[in-house]
């Protein structure tokens, strides 16, 4: 936590340098960011160009208008609402262009549990049931668990990125919990061991 | 070191209390433990392992809920190293494109400054001018003129004292009080008048291979280039503001609605009408060249009908001979920013213009200053690499010898 909140600091005073026309910032939220935002893009869409073509957009235009952007202490949080914006500007364009009436694109993900020890560690069958249980998220729960536990962000940060109030998030995120329970109902996980060990990624 | 210890202890334990009797949901929805599942650090893994350990926090639940959360990581589409910097490529690419027409935009649009530039010929013949006004004319006359041999920006005050100026550029201000040099304040105080009651003209000698800025007491800027000599009162008059020049310069003029601003060369006088207008005027050894950015402006030569520029216009004063064409603006004042722009130009006035810039001897032959030219050549190049990059494009050699060039058709 206390690393986190360092970094949002060093990120404010690169972002105030940028803003004032330093170049050099504005190379290191590049380099910093664009693997996340790549990754964050295409949640919204298969296609790797358009999100390439609206990260390009995004840095172009606050290089632009770097002097009229205001403070803030959360570069990243700022790009990933900025991308979101963008790739949603250009559906609702396409959409108009092709008579669609499908609004918004769609989140998806595809789960997968990396750590091979974890798996082992879980039943068989329990395992293909956190699986099932997760596929069956909305794509706006999805979208939730991945700000939240993928991306690491606050309640308040994925309020911003959502556009929802925070009662609404938190429905979002208490209806997956439920699905939970749905697979550990008697709050046992019969044969999962914890022992010396909480990293999952 | 012991009271630390116990006090980290304490803190510890207040915070395993915390966590006492957490269900599965509420470690979810938990901050802290959120980041220490994704991104573990040292302490956190101490921590929950204790709490696991001694049994504080119930530990079916955290299992739950740490589960939750492995299961939920994903299989992470990653952009290549490759795609990573072509993306950076094509956005600077495009930063550099806004950079520039941002500068075409503020020169048309923002009338807020008028742009004048204009320059003229070598060698000054102080008494042919029939229309300069007395003071202005005796004023040039008294100032003597520069060794132009110097190699330094030279900064000639109303009392004849000289400064020397070193590096490649120099930019200087005037404000109310005196002048600043470079972002420096200087001791020099400005003074309306010289000593002997005359108006306080002050004049400043750019040599070849060197550049300066110059803001004057009204706020005007001149962006004067090589080989160039401006002359400019300290304190303008009341119903107007004149320059002498003798080179090439870019203007930019603030507007003042009663008080127009004038461009004095040996053959001509400009006049910035009204307040919108920016322009650009230049110079080519015989050749003279005014070219409009913004705005509107008035030319005079001598016993002629005065001709009124409109933007993107240059006028041409060649041999006597008067012209005016539409350009593009871009072409002639880029040397603003480091650049020298053409389109199917003369090699020999390129060259000549490339002599001035760098301060260097260049001697071509008739045949190679009539090919024609045209590119972009970036000023912050040598000149050596400069004159090769034309070479691959025209049929020319070049050779150097002891700082001077030679320049022939292949």
């Amino acid at each position: 936590m206390l690393t986190k909140k360092n970094q949002i600091n060093d990120d404010q005073q690169i972002w105030d340098k940028f803003r004032s026309g330093d170049d050099k910032s504005y190379t290191y939220f590049y380099k910093k960011y664009v693997m996340d935002l790549f990754s964050y893009g295409l949640h919204f869409t298969p296609n790797r160009e358009l999100v390439k073509d609206c990260i390009q957009d995004v840095f172009v235009k606050i290089y632009c208008n770097r002097s009229k952007l205001s403070t803030t202490d959360n570069v990243k949080l700022y790009l990933f609402i900025a991308l979101k914006n963008t790739l949603f500007n250009v559906f609702q364009k396409d959409n108009a262009d092709y008579h669609i009436d499908t609004l918004e694109p769609v989140f998806t993900i595809e789960f997968s549990i990396e750590d091979k020890l974890i798996r082992e560690e879980v039943e068989e069958e329990q395992s293909y049931q956190i699986d099932q249980m997760l596929e069956t998220l909305t794509p706006r729960q999805k979208e939730v668990v991945y700000y939240r536990y993928i991306e690491g962000m606050e309640m308040r940060e994925v309020c911003l990125l959502m556009n929802m109030n925070y009662q609404s998030v938190q429905n979002l995120i208490q209806r997956s919990f439920k699905k939970i329970r749905t697979v550990f109902p008697s709050k046992k996980i019969s044969t999962l061991s914890v022992k010396n060990r909480s990293r999952c990624v | 070191m012991c009271e630390e210890y116990f006090r980290d202890m304490l803190s510890d334990k207040l915070e395993y209390e915390k966590y006492k009797f957490y269900s599965a949901e509420e470690f979810l929805q938990d901050d802290f433990f959120i980041q220490s599942m994704i991104h573990p650090s040292d302490d956190s893994v101490l921590f929950w392992n204790e709490a696991i350990a001694q049994d504080i926090i119930d530990k079916e639940e955290y299992a739950v809920a740490h589960l939750f959360i492995c299961s939920s990581q994903e299989k992470r589409e990653r952009i290549t190293q490759e795609e990573m910097f072509d993306l950076w490529e094509d956005i600077e690419l495009r930063n550099k494109d806004f950079l520039k027409k941002k500068e075409q935009r503020l020169n048309i649009y923002y009338s807020i400054s008028a742009v004048i530039a204009v320059l003229l010929a070598c060698g000054f013949l102080f008494f042919q001018p029939i229309f300069f006004p007395l003071d202005l004319r005796s004023a040039i006359e008294h100032i003597d003129v520069v060794d132009s041999t110097s190699s330094d920006i030279k900064l000639i005050l109303a009392d004849n004292k000289t400064l020397s100026l070193v590096g490649q550029e120099a930019d200087i201000l005037y404000n109310e009080k005196g002048i600043e040099i470079n972002n420096q304040e200087t001791d020099i105080k400005n003074t309306q008048l010289t000593s002997r009651g005359a108006i306080a003209y002050n004049q400043l000698v750019v040599p070849v291979g060197k550049r300066s800025m110059l803001t004057l007491t009204d706020g005007s800027k001149i962006w004067v280039n090589s080989g160039t000599r401006v002359v400019y009162p300290v304190f303008f008059d009341k119903k107007k503001r004149e320059v002498f020049v003798d080179g090439e310069i870019f203007l930019d003029v603030y507007p003042m609605k009663r008080k127009p601003f004038i461009v004095k060369t040996k053959d001509h006088q400009l006049e910035v009408l009204g307040t919108s207008f920016n322009l650009t005027a230049y110079e080519r050894d015989t050749v003279q060249n005014i070219v409009l950015v913004s705005g509107s402006l008035k030319v005079k030569s001598q016993n002629k009908k005065e001709i009124v520029l409109s933007p993107n216009e240059m006028y041409t004063y060649s041999n006597g001979i008067r012209q005016v064409k539409t350009i593009n603006v871009e072409e002639y004042i880029s040397w603003r920013n480091g650049i020298y722009q053409y389109q199917s130009e003369q090699l020999g006035i390129i060259l000549t213009r490339l002599s001035r810039y760098y301060g260097k001897e260049i001697n071509y032959t008739d045949d190679v200053s009539h090919l024609r030219f045209s590119g972009k050549l970036d000023l912050k190049d040598d000149l050596s690499v400069i004159l090769k990059g034309i070479a691959t494009t025209a049929p020319i050699a070049y050779e150097s010898r002891s700082g001077k060039y030679m320049i022939s058709k292949k």
